[in-house]
């Protein structure tokens, strides 16, 4: 038969392939030809025109007279229950921990964040650091009601622009006890990350891409940076697996695809719950601990709404009611007196006492982020 | 007019594109600092052992998909157009319905289908986790969600018919092998290359499938890199320039050797008018069938019935028991207060507005080369194709770069951090499709109509309503409803570009995947593909009814 008619415009660009072909050839489809190689595209269905400024691309930006709040998790619980117990108005955006920062970076010539509450208090130092708080030399007063777990945090840097709220373990040591011998996991504590027995077997977050990766393998490196890089090594040579986040950590865990792993405290309890096939070794080497924490970004026009809400999440009440709403995150230690921590929490079955989470300096773990993620990052040896 | 384009042109596409590459030498330059950088992140392409495994990585795939998925559509086509067997209509539906079936929808479906406690393990084949989550299984995963590209390219030069020089060879006194050697095959050389191109840049630009697989099989690829680069701590806009470059660079590459090949009489496949040749029915015929079906199962099947029969069901990794059934994770999509519903007003929306902008440019911009002589013509050519050789996640890149700036926050424009980035970049990457099924409709009108309707005293508004817009409508619709399909579902120009507290369709869908709710992300998905479909096919029908009269002239103009 004829040759298709091309014109000599489009003889041109024949054939420029691209990510766009995929749609070339479903405007084919749309236009009417399916299941049969061979009809020709002359459908002759018209469209009316649109006038683009007619469009409205759904709501389109965060008003810049109303708090918004860059936080990590049960976003809307806390913007109905702030506004109701305040009156004050607020946008709250809820995305992962390190989508928060990345964006806070992204935003830096232009922020449209009044206040950031995220997990791991060392990045929100960091951003103190970098002169991105605001630090007018307020305190809240509800920093008086510090407990003594929040005051170890605190009174590092009392005169610091930003306040830690509650706390928990990045990563608890957990196995399956299908899989995993519970005496052998006990005797060796974390070191079960690097023992043979296990190889192929261990799983971990990415702390490139996950949040609370990063306080969980710094703590590892805070005596010595060599010892860290051995003690990692090994685990990358026991053939870790790496997982986006901590959720598929916990499900592969569960699913026995892998036997042991680091996982963070709210995932953890949130599969005890659900009666998951986890158990939890609390070594002898201790348990790392990282507060999630808030402050002010130094470019805010609403501060003493940022500051309301600084006060109102350091409340007993609030930090009571976090621990109560049905969300993941409701597995932390408050830092303020009067709250009590979610009664799956320890002391329980794992562990007989309160736990005793260790600290990072949170100074040198901000010195020495980018290192510590660049170098997991090139460790990918798939 | 011409002015008009151009300036859309240098928005949509020339400014960020640029602020990308100034990125490069200037890595503060989105904090307002004119610093100039040190060109050390090229060598990091080496040193660092990330960047120079996903380089790698993308690579291998790309080249073992080239391979693959072009056998497999070349395959394909072969056996469709030569001979006649019980099923062949199946390849068609096949290759369509995993063409429009967005990239990490399919990947989504191969990860639950082989993942520990998935389909396939319930199905006896619990290897098929080792075999899917390695370097052959992504190039096969890959070669599977790509071969329609090949298929289409290779199906089309199938259907040139050359038996007359066949003939005239076998008269001389050629045998069939050399007919084949002398004849068919340097005919069909342009068209295995393309193929085999075609499949290699969709590949290694393709952030759907890296998105899906990382969740359960760490594989650096560079798209996904990309990501990671600007949207973990420590971000480094200028990482994400240099990969985005290099990324640009291999797809350069392939077009360039491509654009070589067929220097000299090209062939464009994707408005291609095919008449089947004569097709006997061989011998052999239940072996294609068989082949046929199998191919289905594989391509089709698995990883799309995987996430069909995973939203009903109650818990992933349980099996299709009845016990198991539900319909509660359709509950979850579609009730008040899930995170799907707003998602579906700005997917929607934005889908719609990207349509609208790139069909208004796209009618004009092909009107421009179609019909006039004018100077700017070269760079409206040039700057409406360019796209097509950008991967979405590099032209997300740039619309960062540029709209992210103080400077056009404080003169009020705040396009970076609302949904009119996602559109307009959406837009920018769909004006190349707008523009060749449009140049396709009017390459059938000449240009004479216009000139006798301006004789008659036309003005240019009235020549394009009463003659071109009539003559191009169901090129308009098929490009409007293109754009719209594929902007709804775009997972990497949204994700790099969604404002904070603005959910969008794709990006849920990916979250919610991630953090293993593959229930409620694979019964989302199966919501959106019902309303998109509801959605063309109602515009479509209702197009028809309206302009009836418009239809009927089309009809007239067409056989004459």
């Amino acid at each position: 038969m004829s040759r298709p008619q091309t014109s000599r415009h489009d003889a041109a660009r024949i054939g420029l392939p691209s990510p766009g072909t995929r749609s070339a050839v479903l405007a084919l489809i749309a236009g009417g030809i399916l299941m049969t190689a061979g009809c020709s595209g002359d459908e002759d269905v018209p469209t009316g025109a649109i006038d683009a400024d007619d469009v409205d691309a759904g709501q389109v930006e965060l008003r810049d007279d109303v708090l918004t709040v860059y936080l990590h998790d049960h976003g809307d619980a806390i913007a109905e229950r702030f506004t109701d117990d305040t009156g004050i108005p607020v946008q709250i955006v809820d995305m992962s921990g390190g989508e928060i920062l990345a964006r806070i970076e992204a935003e830096r010539a232009n922020p449209q964040w009044d206040v950031v509450y995220v997990q791991g208090h060392g990045s929100v130092n960091r951003l103190y650091q970098e002169g991105q708080l605001l630090d007018d030399g307020w305190q809240p007063d509800n920093a008086a009601r510090y407990n003594d777990l929040g005051r170890q945090i605190y009174d590092q840097d009392p005169d610091a622009a930003w306040w830690p709220v509650t706390v928990n373990a990045p990563a608890l040591l957990v196995y399956n006890p299908n899989c995993a011998d519970t005496e052998r996991v006990e005797e060796l504590g974390w070191d079960a990350l690097r023992d043979p027995a296990f190889e192929g077997k261990v799983g971990m977050p990415d702390p490139a891409i996950s949040g609370p990766a990063y306080p969980y393998v710094s703590w590892f490196f805070e005596e010595s940076m060599d010892d860290g890089y051995a003690f990692w090594e090994d685990v990358f040579d026991n053939g870790v697996r790496m997982y986006r986040s901590n959720s598929p950590v916990a499900e592969a865990l569960a699913a026995g695809d892998i036997c042991v792993a680091g996982l963070e405290e709210p995932n953890t309890y949130g599969e005890v719950e659900k009666d998951a096939d986890i158990e939890i070794v609390y070594p002898a080497e201790g348990t790392p601990g990282a507060a999630r924490a808030t402050g002010i970004s130094a470019d805010t026009t609403v501060a003493d709404d940022a500051r309301a809400f600084i006060e109102w999440m350091l409340e007993a009440d609030t930090q009571t009611y976090l621990t109560q709403i049905e969300h993941r995150n409701k597995y932390f230690v408050p830092l303020v007196e009067g709250a009590d921590p979610n009664e799956l929490l320890p002391p329980n079955e794992f562990l007989d006492r309160v736990t005793p989470y260790e600290f990072t300096d949170y100074e040198w773990a901000g010195d020495v982020e980018n290192e510590i993620k660049q170098w997991f990052a090139d460790q990918s040896g798939s | 007019m011409a002015w008009a384009v151009t300036a859309a042109l240098i928005v949509l596409v020339g400014l960020p594109l640029a602020a990308m590459l100034a990125h490069l030498a200037f890595p503060q330059l989105y904090l307002g600092s004119l610093q100039l950088g040190n060109f050390d992140l090229f060598s990091d392409l080496w040193e660092r052992s990330l960047w120079r495994n996903a380089v790698r990585n993308s690579l291998l795939l790309g080249l073992g998909t080239m391979v693959l998925g072009a056998a497999i559509g070349v395959g394909l086509a072969w056996m469709r157009h030569h001979w006649r067997f019980p099923g062949s209509g199946l390849i068609d539906f096949s290759a369509w319905f995993v063409l429009v079936m967005p990239s990490f929808i399919i990947a989504q479906g191969w990860v639950l289908f082989a993942r520990s406690g998935g389909t396939a393990s319930l199905l006896g084949i619990p290897w098929a986790g080792d075999v899917i989550f390695s370097l052959p299984g992504l190039i096969l995963v890959m070669s599977l969600a790509n071969f329609p590209l090949a298929y289409l390219a290779f199906s089309a030069a199938l259907q040139w018919d050359v038996s007359r020089y066949e003939h005239a060879a076998r008269l001389s006194g050629a045998r069939p092998w050399t007919v084949f050697r002398a004849i068919r095959l340097p005919l069909l050389l342009p068209a295995l290359l393309a193929a085999g191109i075609l499949v290699f840049v969709d590949t290694i630009g393709d952030f759907g499938l890296p998105a899906a697989f990382i969740s359960v099989f760490r594989f650096p690829l560079i798209p996904y890199v990309i990501r990671t680069e600007i949207q973990t701590v420590p971000v480094s806009f200028e990482g994400a320039a240099v990969l985005a470059a290099v990324l640009v660079s291999m797809v350069a590459v392939a077009i360039a050797i491509q654009i070589r090949v067929l220097r000299g009489g090209g062939r464009d496949f994707l408005t291609a008018a095919a008449t089947p040749r004569q097709r006997p029915r061989p011998r052999f015929w239940p072996l294609l069938s068989a082949i046929t079906f199998a191919f289905l199962g594989l391509a089709v099947f698995a990883p799309l019935g995987t996430s069909l029969s995973v939203s009903f069901m109650e818990r992933y990794g349980a099996g299709l028991s009845w016990d198991n059934l539900t319909l509660a994770n359709y509950q979850a999509v579609l009730s008040s207060g899930s995170a799907l519903l707003p998602a579906l007003k700005n997917s929607f929306g934005i889908a719609f507005a990207a349509a609208a902008i790139a069909l208004v440019i796209g009618f004009l911009a092909a009107y421009l080369l179609a019909y006039s002589g004018h100077r700017l013509r070269r760079f409206i050519d040039v700057a409406s194709t360019v796209t097509l050789a950008v991967p979405g996640i590099v032209l997300a890149v740039g619309y960062i770069f540029w709209w992210n700036q103080r400077w056009l926050a404080d003169i009020g424009i705040q396009v970076y951090g609302s949904g009119w980035a996602i559109a307009l970049c959406s837009a920018a990457a769909s004006v190349p499709i707008a523009v060749r099924v449009l140049l396709g409709a009017m390459s059938q009108t000449p240009g004479s109509f216009l000139s006798s309707a301006a004789l008659q005293g036309a003005g240019l508004w009235t020549r394009i309503r009463a003659i071109l817009l009539p003559l191009t409508l169901s090129g308009l619709l098929s490009a409007g409803l293109a754009v719209f399909a594929t902007s709804v579902f775009d997972l990497a120009i949204t994700t790099m570009l969604q404002p904070p507290g603005f959910p969008t369709i794709p990006v849920i869908i990916d979250e919610h995947f991630r953090t293993v709710q593959y229930e409620w992300a694979t019964a989302a998905t199966v919501v959106v593909c019902l309303i998109t479909a509801a959605v063309i096919v109602t515009v479509r029908f209702s197009a028809r009814r309206l302009f009836r009269s418009y239809f009927e002239t089309t009809t007239e103009t067409s056989r004459s």
